[in-house]
Order: C-alpha cells, then sequence, then structure tokens
C-alpha cells in the first residue's frame, strides 16, 4: 500500500434558515433547517511531529484533535477560506476537514459525528455535519435534552437542491463587530435562552413539514421561498432581544431583506446574521438582484454580495 | 415469461395535516408490514383470466389497466393470497400496484409506480401504499397541494428504514369494516377541518419525536409520539366514527395493549385494525394477551409482523 503523504479537503459552506423547536417539551431541542451552498473551504492536511498551522482556528482544531486521540502532530494548511463569523458555518466545516483528514492520515475509523463531537463543533445543531456528509437542502431532528454535547442531531429529511435554484448572498460589514463580539458569549446565551412557547414550536415544525419540505419535493420555488421567510421571520423575533428588538440582526440588514423580497420569495438571515440570502431561478435575476444590494451596501458601511448555487454533495476528499 | 410479485401490508400511522391552510391538505404516516401479502403471478394470454382470490376485483384492476395503456393483449393471473379488504391494511393499492406491475412488465410498459397508481385511481388521499409497494420501511407523503385539484401523484417527503427488531402486534376485532371508497370520500367531506394548532401538534411530533426515534431505534419515544399522534388524529375523526377510535372495542383494545407493556399504539386508517409497537422478545406475549382479551368480548384476530424494508418482492420467471 502506497504511503499517504497528505490529504487534501474540500467542504462547502452552510446557510441556516432555523430552528423549528425551542420548547424542547418533547425531550429534544432546536431541530434545524439549513442548505450547502458552493463556497468551499479546503485545507490540507499532513502528519507532523508537533502541530502547525497559520491559521489561529486550525491550530486550535488540529490540536484538540491530536490531543484527543494522542497523536504525534498535524500540519494543517488552509488554501482556500470561506467568510468568518457571519453565519457560514466556517469554524465547524473547518474542524470537520482537518479531524477528517487526520483521521484517514492515521487510520483511525471514525464517523463523521464521533469527529465533530471530538471537536466540540455541531452538537447544537448538526446542520454543518450533515452539509459536510450529504450537502443538499438538510432538516435534522434536535439533540436530546439528556444528551446536550454528547449526541449529533440525527438527519431526517434530506433533498437535491433543484439545479437552476441559485442562492444570492449578501454580508453587510456594518453588523460584524457587533456579532463577533456577541459570538463569543453564544455559548452562555444558548444555555440561558429562554424557552419558546409551545404553540410556536408547533407552527414552526408545521411550516416546515407542511410547507417548505412538500415545495423543494415539487420543485415550486414561490412555495419553498415562502415557507423559508415566514419561518426565518418568525424566528427573528424570537431572537429578537440579541438583535435590539428586530426580527434581523441590524437595520443595514433588515433594509438588506426588502430588496431581497422584491425579487425573490425567499429572503432570510442566517444563523445570528449579518449573512442573508434569498433564491432565484435565473440568471439575470440573480444578477439584478446582486447589483441592487450591492449598490445598497456601498452606501451603508460596505459588505460582499455574490451569488452561487446548492453544493449537491458532501466532502471531497482526496490523498496526494 | 411469468411475473410474481408479493407485496407487503400498509399500516397507517396518522394524518399530518386536516386543516389545509398552508396549502396542503392529508399528508399521511405509514409503515410496511412483512403480512399479510398480495401475491400473484400474471402470463400473457388471449383473454383475460383471474383464478385465486379477489377474482372480480382483480379482472376489474386489469382491464383498467389494459384499457389505460392501450394493449389489446391480455394476461391471465392467478391471486395466490390477499390482504383483508377494508379493514384498514390498505389491500386495495397493494393488488392494484401488484395487477399494475405484473402486467406492465409482461409487456414492456415503462413507468413509475407513481404513475401507475395515478392511472390506477389509487391516489385519492395518499401516496404512503404508493411508497409502502416501493420502497417499504416507514414513508411519509407531502399531501396533497390544494392548488392543484387534478394533481395525479402525492409525492413521498421522507422514507426511513424502520428498525428491524420491533414487531407490530396487530388485531382485527370482529366488528364492521372500516369506510372505503365512496363512504371514505363523503366521511372526509362532512369532517370539520382540524385546528391550525393541532396540526402543528402533530407535526412537531412527527419531526422531533417520531422520525428522530426512527433514525436513533428508540423504542419509547417512538411509542410516546405515535400514541399521541393517533390520540390528536383520532379526536379530529370523531365526528366521523363516532369516537377517538372505530369502535368502543378498538378503544379498549388499545388501552389494553398499553396497559400490559406496549410502547405505543393506535388503529390504522379507518380501522376496525389497531395495533401496538413492541421489542421482537416481546411480541408473542402481547399477542396471546391480547387474542384473550379479544376473545373475552366479540373475539378477532391478533398476529406479530415485522417490518418490510424493502418494498413489494417482483420476480420474472422465464
Amino acid at each position: 500500500m502506497p504511503k499517504i503523504n497528505k490529504i487534501s479537503v474540500t467542504a462547502a459552506a452552510h446557510l441556516h434558515t432555523g430552528n423549528f423547536d425551542m420548547t424542547g417539551d418533547l425531550g429534544r431541542l432546536y431541530g434545524t433547517v439549513g442548505f450547502a451552498v458552493d463556497r468551499q473551504l479546503e485545507v490540507e492536511v499532513a502528519k507532523g511531529v508537533d502541530v502547525r498551522s497559520e491559521d489561529e482556528a486550525a491550530y486550535l482544531f488540529a490540536s484538540r484533535f491530536v490531543d484527543a486521540f494522542d497523536l504525534a502532530g498535524a500540519e494543517v494548511n488552509v488554501k482556500k477560506t470561506i467568510p468568518k463569523f457571519v453565519g457560514m458555518g466556517y469554524h465547524t466545516t473547518l474542524a470537520l476537514s482537518i479531524g477528517t483528514a487526520l483521521a484517514k492520515l492515521y487510520n483511525l475509523k471514525l464517523t463523521t459525528e464521533q469527529i465533530a463531537l471530538t471537536m466540540q463543533r455541531g452538537a447544537i445543531t448538526s446542520l454543518g455535519v450533515h452539509a459536510f456528509k450529504v450537502g443538499g437542502f438538510i432538516v435534522e431532528g434536535g439533540f436530546k435534552v439528556d444528551q446536550r454535547e454528547k449526541m449529533i442531531p440525527p438527519l431526517i429529511f434530506h433533498q437535491e437542491v433543484p439545479k437552476d435554484w441559485i442562492f444570492v448572498i449578501a454580508i453587510a460589514n456594518e453588523p460584524q463587530e457587533k456579532i463577533v463580539k456577541m459570538r463569543e458569549k453564544e455559548d452562555i446565551i444558548l444555555r440561558n435562552l429562554k424557552l419558546m412557547p409551545k404553540e410556536t414550536s408547533d407552527m414552526l415544525s408545521r411550516i416546515v413539514l407542511v410547507k417548505i419540505i412538500p415545495s423543494i419535493v415539487e420543485n415550486d420555488l414561490k412555495s419553498f421561498g415562502e415557507g423559508l421567510t415566514a419561518f426565518n421571520s418568525e424566528l427573528g423575533k424570537f431572537w429578537n432581544e440579541y438583535q435590539c428588538g428586530r426580527t434581523y440582526c441590524h437595520p443595514v440588514v433588515e433594509e438588506a431583506i426588502k430588496i431581497m423580497l422584491k425579487r425573490s420569495t425567499c429572503a432570510c438571515q442566517t444563523s445570528w446574521g449579518p449573512t442573508i440570502y434569498g433564491i432565484v431561478d435565473r440568471q439575470t435575476q440573480a444578477e439584478l438582484l446582486t447589483n441592487e444590494l450591492k449598490k445598497y451596501l456601498s452606501k451603508n458601511g460596505g459588505g460582499q454580495v455574490f451569488y452561487t448555487k446548492a453544493a449537491n454533495a458532501g466532502a471531497c476528499i482526496k490523498e496526494m | 415469461m411469468k411475473v410474481y410479485i408479493k407485496t407487503p401490508a400498509r399500516l397507517h400511522l396518522g394524518l399530518i395535516d386536516l386543516n389545509g391552510d398552508l396549502g396542503r391538505v392529508f399528508g399521511g404516516l405509514g409503515v410496511a408490514i412483512d403480512h399479510p401479502n398480495v401475491i400473484l403471478e400474471a402470463e400473457k394470454s388471449q383473454t383475460l383470466t383471474v383464478s385465486g382470490k379477489k377474482v372480480e376485483l382483480t379482472r376489474k384492476l386489469a382491464t383498467n389497466f389494459l384499457e389505460a395503456y392501450g394493449l389489446k393483449e391480455k394476461v391471465s393471473i392467478y391471486v395466490e393470497q390477499a390482504i383483508p379488504e377494508h379493514v384498514g391494511l390498505g389491500s386495495g393499492t397493494q393488488l392494484a400496484l401488484a395487477v399494475a406491475t405484473a402486467t406492465a412488465r409482461l409487456y414492456g410498459v415503462k413507468a413509475s409506480t407513481n404513475e401507475f397508481a395515478a392511472v390506477m385511481g389509487r391516489v385519492a388521499q395518499s401516496g404512503v401504499g404508493t411508497a409502502v409497494f416501493e420502497q417499504g420501511g416507514l414513508v411519509v407523503d407531502a399531501g396533497k397541494n390544494t392548488k392543484d385539484p387534478a394533481q395525479r401523484i402525492i409525492p413521498l417527503i421522507c422514507r426511513l428504514p424502520f428498525p428491524d427488531e420491533w414487531r407490530f402486534v396487530v388485531a382485527i376485532p370482529n366488528v364492521a369494516k372500516g369506510l372505503a371508497n365512496e363512504a371514505e370520500a363523503l366521511a372526509f367531506k362532512l369532517l370539520p377541518p382540524m385546528a391550525p394548532e393541532e396540526v402543528g401538534k402533530i407535526c412537531r411530533l412527527t419531526m422531533m419525536k417520531l422520525l428522530p426515534a426512527v433514525v436513533e431505534k428508540d423504542i419509547k419515544s417512538f411509542g410516546e409520539a405515535l400514541t399521541l399522534i393517533q390520540s390528536i388524529v383520532g379526536d379530529s375523526f370523531a365526528k366521523a366514527q363516532g369516537g377517538r377510535y372505530s369502535s368502543s372495542t378498538a378503544s379498549k383494545c388499545i388501552e389494553f395493549m398499553m396497559q400490559i407493556g406496549a410502547y405505543g399504539a393506535g388503529q390504522s386508517s379507518w380501522g376496525p385494525t389497531i395495533y401496538s409497537i413492541v421489542k421482537n422478545g416481546e411480541a408473542r406475549e402481547l399477542q396471546v394477551k391480547t387474542k384473550a382479551f379479544l376473545d373475552s368480548s366479540i373475539g378477532g384476530e391478533v398476529f406479530v409482523a415485522k417490518t418490510n424494508n424493502r418494498g413489494a418482492i417482483i420476480k420474472v420467471i422465464k
């Protein structure tokens, strides 16, 4: 068997739509809806005598994995990155990519779920874990309240995103500093989160099961977008105490959502933001919307706007 | 050339949305069980001949299929076994799909099982029976699109392998048969719409309890979710069937099975078939006790079934 020197892992970013059960009275919490989108992170990982990486987060995750399995070391080179701290899953995707590569290099038989638990990522919402494994449109069924952070929520629904759907993604600069600060307190916020009234979790679950899922199965973008927007904005209201009473994280984002809704039935904020996304099914629409959002953001603190397709497959792992 | 088909039977676990204000109505949860079965053999023939069980219905189904695809040739079908009719085990869809699939194989008609279900008129309310025939396991269908009254195919939205080590104890009390065909359509029309709040409960129970429990093979959570979904659906059908379940015997028997250790229980479709879920080693005892319970009143049949995780078996014999 030829010796493997290096492993390259390419994995997609993801967009979060929301969690449908923040009540927990049925024994599970969160339950997440989201997508893998075609913005790829790429790492090259080799064995080493100690842990080395120029990327701070990569160094941290590689160390965590090396320590957990008492390995010699790792050398991690982040070749391509995805936007950080903006709700596109940079950290989870990076952690899983590094863990998967190291498991292969050191011949450890681990599932992606076991790697995620080792890295302490993906146990509250496992969208990133399933995006890494299978890509596409994802619905997972939450974690058991008595096994918090000890299990990875299971995938309960998975579907390829129709090939002609285009995600228009806008990342405003203005709110980023505030969000980065808030993310540092994320664990405390999530641990002390108020409970959602049962009726709201019921209603959100119904939007997912009766509107969002059937619409993607039938390739009905209009209905799918309506469902996502209703679902995401209802959740915005639930989280509003962390967003200064707003449904979305910042007034600039609120305005960008309105611009999105003029050309798409879908406009959602991913996670804490500031990233928002819409979905259209024509290139010309995607271009128009991208230009309109670019114009708006350039006058309002700047930001990036781009469009891309879904990533309908899981991570790509190559031996080098 | 001969075509042999053996289908599973279907237990209905509940309906999802009996309100419809989000644009979809019904939506069903079902599971394929390994018996009773439709077993038939078909071969090409100069005349339409049917023998064995359910001769008249099978003849009608075959005629329907041959006409729908403009086939001048005929078929000879022997129905070795059939699923009891109108008891809630999905016999009509399984027989129709078995006849359609067998005839299609003989004459090289290429179409999806969904297409056959539409041609055979089996898509009135549910896509569950079609999914059970095609794939087995636990299935959830998307319900009817209210904007598209002519909808021919009700898509499947979820299919999970059902744990092989779980068993259903299935009881068919000796009471009147459940509603079917016109009576069923009328009952659906007369039912008041379910409150959106109740639909929401069913949806959350499905996504946050029932489906994860199947993936994680957690029979206790599965049973709890099933029983709760059944009670909400049953109560909304009370106006049409006179109570949460189709008869007082059904209600008492469900209660009895829960008392003696079942993890969950319910009624399949309009009944009279009821069932409970237990682990492999517990099934026989529950079956014996349930049979004795029924025999102390009106009697009935009780059997143990496991899941079918592959759908119908189709063999072409040269």
